[in-house]
């Protein structure tokens, strides 16, 4: 048998033939790699997802025409396209025109969108009444209900304010829903591109696309100016104010795990400590014999170390369990949302935990120098 | 220096503190001798078991072991001549208790060189207990796990074998048993240093070292002794 052989042999026995006082010495690193295993599952998923739910405060990058060019509709297919291709992941987009109509003589801000895109980009729009479904139908704003008192159900016939002060013919349109955004909507019509189209024809003009993009300022400002770079009749701006507040969330989120996940790990490498110290003691025969056999205190040290990596190995594999079943349980009841696949946690756990363990174990060192081993065995 | 002679020991003292627990002791130990170390409680005799055994240096005199100077060593050297040279048998046995029979005995193979499991069981089978390789300490008695202590203590053919109270923790059956190895052991060759209270355990070996206050008070030799090694010059066989 080579000693590599003997060696493994003696720190798996003392494992395996030991497991109940291995359960006690390992419970320090389940508890901890459970805990840290769960926050590492928690800080890869929720901010991820966090990131997702607070692009429901609205666009993070616009695109406008440049001053001197028209973009189209078309234009937008294409953009899309190369976002794709760039592999840039587009949470929702939505093209939108505004115009000036006339209703009884007076002016009527218009907003003509794609309103299924639209609401998907604006998640916060509160709509009394139902979304524009045919065509002819609008929603009006809350101040436009206040200044005119329209309900659903009601028509409003608006004319074009066409070139030259010729306006377009009238078209009566009907009131499907009642807006409310807090924004400068309520003081607009909304309605489909084409009803706004058919009133003001314009070729397909769009005066804005909204964008809401998976990434923060600097990623952003990337792809802003790989638009700029690629297509000179846009002009890309990313929407600092929503940028910087949603990676001031998740990177206070971020922080806040992270100091958690150190405490904890230092509490863990403590206990580890004070756990083997004990073992040290319990142990002090052994060790004592070992010595009186003619072991150097290094090949003691050796074993002691091998065998605090195995029980890391060991604990970090329960405690990664723990953590994922934690884990799943924090992100499903207090952040409301499915955990993703995260096994690669129960390996990187393991390393973590026999790391610990190791090092705790290490830190015995000067005790099993220490040990006499005439004193021990003689009993005093 | 004699090649008969394992041990020597020129004016050793072991202090601690003022306590002086040997005092000034000169002793020879031949080669093939079984020698009783006898005496009461803080006469000495463990501090002495001890610096034979290397696991204490004394404070002053010199220890030569086939040879070598013991006193002159560091803490790595004297392990290193306690894996090499060294069998040690301890009143509690101290058998690690996770291990096996066989595993326990191939510790010791492992500090010294290499494990060799056919070695160990023979070792083992020597001591009667080659039946029991897989058994693990607290499935074994008394005697037993002692015998597996006595095999543990010779499979790296040591120079010596120190037995601590060997059978102070054992039945009069089982003393019997690990006395009859010990003859077995000294038959074969073996030094033999025991070190005991029990009148019986040191009348086994062929010379009595008695010590008292860490002086040695008293040497009894048999004539066993005398024919082996011849009478001492200083005092006659029997009593010096």
């Amino acid at each position: 048998m080579t000693r590599a052989r003997m060696y493994l042999r003696m720190i798996t026995r003392a494992f395996v033939r030991r497991i109940s006082r291995v359960l006690i010495a390992s419970l320090s690193i389940i508890v901890g790699a459970t805990t840290l295993s769960a926050l590492a599952i928690i800080t890869y998923t929720v901010p991820d997802q966090i990131a997702r739910e607070l692009r429901s405060y609205g666009a993070n990058l616009v695109v406008s025409p440049s001053s001197t060019q028209t973009v189209r509709v078309d234009d937008m297919v294409a953009l899309n396209a190369r976002l794709a291709d760039a592999g840039v992941q587009v949470l929702g987009h939505a093209p939108y025109r505004q115009d000036n109509l006339l209703y009884n003589q007076q002016p009527l801000s218009a907003m003509g969108t794609d309103l299924a895109l639209a609401t998907a980009m604006r998640p916060y729009w509160s709509i009394d009444g139902e979304l524009p479904s045919a065509s002819g139908e609008v929603l009006v704003g809350r101040d436009l209900v206040q200044r005119y008192g329209f309900e659903v159900g009601d028509a409003l016939t608006v004319v074009g304010q066409a070139e030259r002060g010729v306006d377009s013919p009238p078209v009566t349109l009907t009131v499907s829903g009642l807006l409310r955004t807090g924004g400068p909507e309520d003081a607009m019509v909304v309605l489909s591109l084409d009803d706004l189209e058919s009133i003001l024809p314009s070729d397909g003009r769009l005066d804005m696309i909204e964008y809401s993009l998976l990434g923060d300022e600097t990623a952003l400002g990337t792809v802003a100016a790989m638009i700029d770079e690629t297509d000179h009749a846009v002009h890309a701006q990313v929407v600092k104010r929503i940028t910087r507040s949603e990676s001031g969330v998740l990177l206070t989120l971020r922080a806040l795990i992270w100091i958690v996940s150190i405490v904890i790990g230092a509490l863990t490498l403590i206990s580890v400590t004070t756990t083997m110290n004990a073992v040290v003691s319990e142990r002090a025969t052994e060790l004592a014999l070992k010595k009186a056999l003619g072991a150097s205190s290094g090949q003691i040290v050796g074993e002691f170390i091998g065998e605090g990596v195995i029980l890391g190995l060991f604990g970090g594999l329960l405690g990664a369990l723990g953590g994922i079943a934690v884990g799943s349980l924090v992100t499903r009841e207090v952040f409301n949302m499915d955990l993703h696949a995260s096994w690669w946690v129960v390996p990187v756990t393991m390393l973590v935990a026999a790391l610990v363990s190791g090092l705790g174990s290490f830190v015995t060192v000067r005790r099993i120098i220490n040990i006499n081993p005439a004193l021990v065995l003689g009993g005093e | 220096m004699d090649s008969q002679k394992v041990y020597d020991l020129t004016a050793v003292s072991r202090r601690y503190g003022d306590l002086a627990a040997l005092d000034n002791v000169d002793l020879a130990i031949r080669k093939g001798e079984w020698l009783s170390i006898v005496g009461p409680s803080g006469s000495g005799k463990t501090t002495l078991m001890n610096i034979l055994g290397c696991m204490d240096t004394p404070t002053s005199g010199t220890v030569l072991l086939d040879g070598q100077h013991l006193d002159r060593q560091g803490e790595r050297e004297l392990a290193v001549i306690r894996r090499q040279r060294i069998g040690l048998i301890f009143q509690k046995f101290h058998l690690i208790k996770h291990l096996t029979a066989l595993e326990n005995v191939m510790v010791a193979q492992y500090y010294h060189s290499v494990p060799d499991e056919a070695e160990a069981r023979e070792a083992l089978e020597r001591v009667g207990m080659g039946a029991r390789a897989s058994h693990l300490p607290r499935e074994m008695s008394g005697g037993e796990q002692q015998r597996v202590c006595v095999a543990r203590a010779l499979i790296n053919s040591p120079s010596v074998v120190l037995a601590d109270e060997p059978t102070g923790n054992l039945d009069e059956a089982n003393e019997r048993i690990v006395l009859d190895l010990f003859h077995q052991l000294h038959d074969d060759g073996t030094t033999l240093i025991v070190v005991t209270h029990d009148s019986t355990v040191a009348a086994q070996g062929q010379r009595q070292v008695i010590l008292n206050h860490g002086r040695i008070e008293r040497v009894i030799e048999t004539e066993d002794y005398a024919r082996m090694f011849g009478a001492s010059a200083a005092a006659p066989a029997g009593v010096r």
